[in-house]
């Protein structure tokens, strides 16, 4: 808390005395000036960018989630079909972005796109990282209860990919935002539409006060993760176990 | 209602991995009810048999018979304690002596009231709310033991389950286990590399040699059947001990 105000006082210090110009970098009072001023148009673009961040991130969970299952099926689903994965996880989405406003149309549908697409890699990776992890010794002991495959998943193999699930979940919560982000530079709502109509506007202090609600946006969803994990993982997990 | 225990025959059993044969047509037989135990060094192969004997493994040539037919017949309830507790720790201690039973298909309240039984049994029934992390290693390994009794096995397969506790916890669960063998009919076979453990628990000794590959010799234990703490103190049982540490130095050497 004190090292924030440390830092902000000095920022402000820094631009009032024009060692930096308020066109660079604005200071912190106009900023939180341009956050209240601007409070509904802000307000409402952080609502619908909230909710593109939610479906993309929803999506992501679901879709990252079931096709790690289905990857984990058998060797050869997973030996064919795993690069198309990596894709998600390649593509540069700045250069693919405009292609989505072609392919969904203005607004949302390319924004959740967006969102979806740089954010379901770690969730299938992370998922199918767990799966593969199970205890060969809790395996050999499912195999001797005669145990279906649907007995194994749901008893085995999920709950003990759960930490990994939601590792995966945090890298890909902040990454749905970013990519909602993107997509809205270019679908023309949210957020990411009053940071791009500001900067053309020169105003840099609304630039930064909407980079601000998106990066609040960003913790929100992670500390989210973060107090679901607590409540999942408490009683068994090393990572959340506390000392007794 | 426990069943009789199963017999178990291993016919030129050979297991080979790629460039190592731990089992090398390994031959025995083993009436029903009996407790036997595998001794040998570490690598000898020990765990291997037993996971063969319990059909989670094939053997590469050779055939191991449980019961009438192959191990993994109706009436073949067969329980395996691994050589750490291997609990599920996203499960309490109740849902972790449960699962056999829900995994073979049987009523909650049925699978319930089993799993408190044989929680019983191994003194934990005080614990059914706790979470493995919150036990100690010896609870952990009774949970253990006491989720491989669930379903009430007519065989019992134990792979070195004590060799982690200290000595005194160690000599308990050696006690209550010989005690369980003696009201069920089950058939037990206990793998160790601790000489007294064989000596103190079982009818019958495979000692296993890494050199061989196999069976090196087979010792009947002459101790009575009623054994106790004071047990450890016979003659009888330090002239075994004595034997069975003669018999393990031809081995090593």
């Amino acid at each position: 808390m004190i090292a924030f105000f440390v830092i902000v006082s000095l920022w402000e210090f820094i631009v009032r005395i024009k060692w930096m110009s308020s066109f660079i970098l604005p200071e912190p009072s106009s900023i939180l000036k341009s956050l209240i001023e601007d409070r509904e148009e802000l307000w409402g673009a952080l609502r619908t960018t909230a909710f593109s961040v939610s479906v993309s991130f929803g999506l992501s969970v679901l879709m990252g989630v079931s096709s790690a299952i289905i990857l984990f099926t058998s060797e050869s689903v997973l030996f064919a079909f795993y690069p198309y994965t990596i894709f998600f996880q390649t593509v540069p989405i700045i250069a693919i972005a405009p292609l989505l406003v072609i392919w969904f149309g203005y607004g949302i549908p390319a924004v959740v796109a967006s969102g979806f697409i740089v954010s379901v890699f770690p969730v299938v990776a992370s998922t199918l990282t767990g799966l593969l992890s199970a205890d060969p010794a809790l395996k050999d002991l499912f195999k001797l209860y005669r145990a279906s495959r649907w007995q194994s998943m749901v008893k085995l193999y999920l709950p003990s990919s759960l930490p990994f699930i939601l590792n995966g979940l945090r890298i890909s919560g902040g990454l749905a935002v970013i990519g909602a982000i993107v997509g809205e530079f270019l679908g023309g709502v949210g957020i990411g539409s009053i940071i791009d109509v500001a900067r053309a506007q020169q105003r840099i202090d609304k630039v930064f006060a909407a980079v601000l609600l998106a990066s609040g946006l960003g913790l929100f969803l992670i500390k989210g993760i973060d107090l679901v994990s607590y409540f999942l993982l408490k009683n068994w997990h090393p990572s959340e176990l506390k000392e007794s | 209602m426990s069943l009789p225990g199963l017999s178990v025959e291993a016919i030129e059993v050979t297991k080979r991995f790629a460039s190592l044969t731990p089992i090398r047509s390994v031959s025995f037989k083993v009436k029903p009810g009996e407790f036997i135990s595998l001794l040998g060094p570490s690598g000898c192969g020990k765990s291997t048999l037993l996971k063969m004997i319990a059909g989670l493994r094939e053997p590469t040539s050779g055939k191991m018979v449980v019961g009438e037919g192959s191990p993994n017949q109706e009436d073949t309830r067969v329980g395996y304690v691994f050589q750490d507790a291997y609990l599920l720790p996203w499960r309490k201690v109740l849902g972790n002596v449960t699962l056999p039973l829900e995994l073979l298909g049987a009523t909650k309240v049925e699978a319930e009231f089993k799993a408190r039984k044989a929680l019983e049994r191994v003194g934990l029934i005080d614990f059914e709310g706790y979470y493995p992390a919150n036990l100690s290693g010896g609870m952990k390994m009774r949970v253990s033991l006491a989720r491989s009794l669930v379903t009430e096995p007519n065989l019992l397969l134990l792979d070195e389950p004590f060799a982690a506790l200290d000595e005194v916890t160690r000599l308990k669960l050696d006690q209550d286990l010989r005690d369980l063998w003696m009201e069920s009919k089950m058939t037990v076979f206990f793998v160790t590399h601790s000489i007294s453990e064989a000596a103190f628990l079982t009818d019958r000794i495979f000692m296993l040699s890494k050199k061989t590959a196999g069976i090196h010799c087979t010792i009947e234990n002459p101790l009575p059947r009623n054994r106790t703490l004071m047990t450890r103190g016979d003659s009888l049982f330090s002239q075994l001990n004595q034997e069975l540490f003669v018999k393990f130095q031809e081995l090593e050497a």
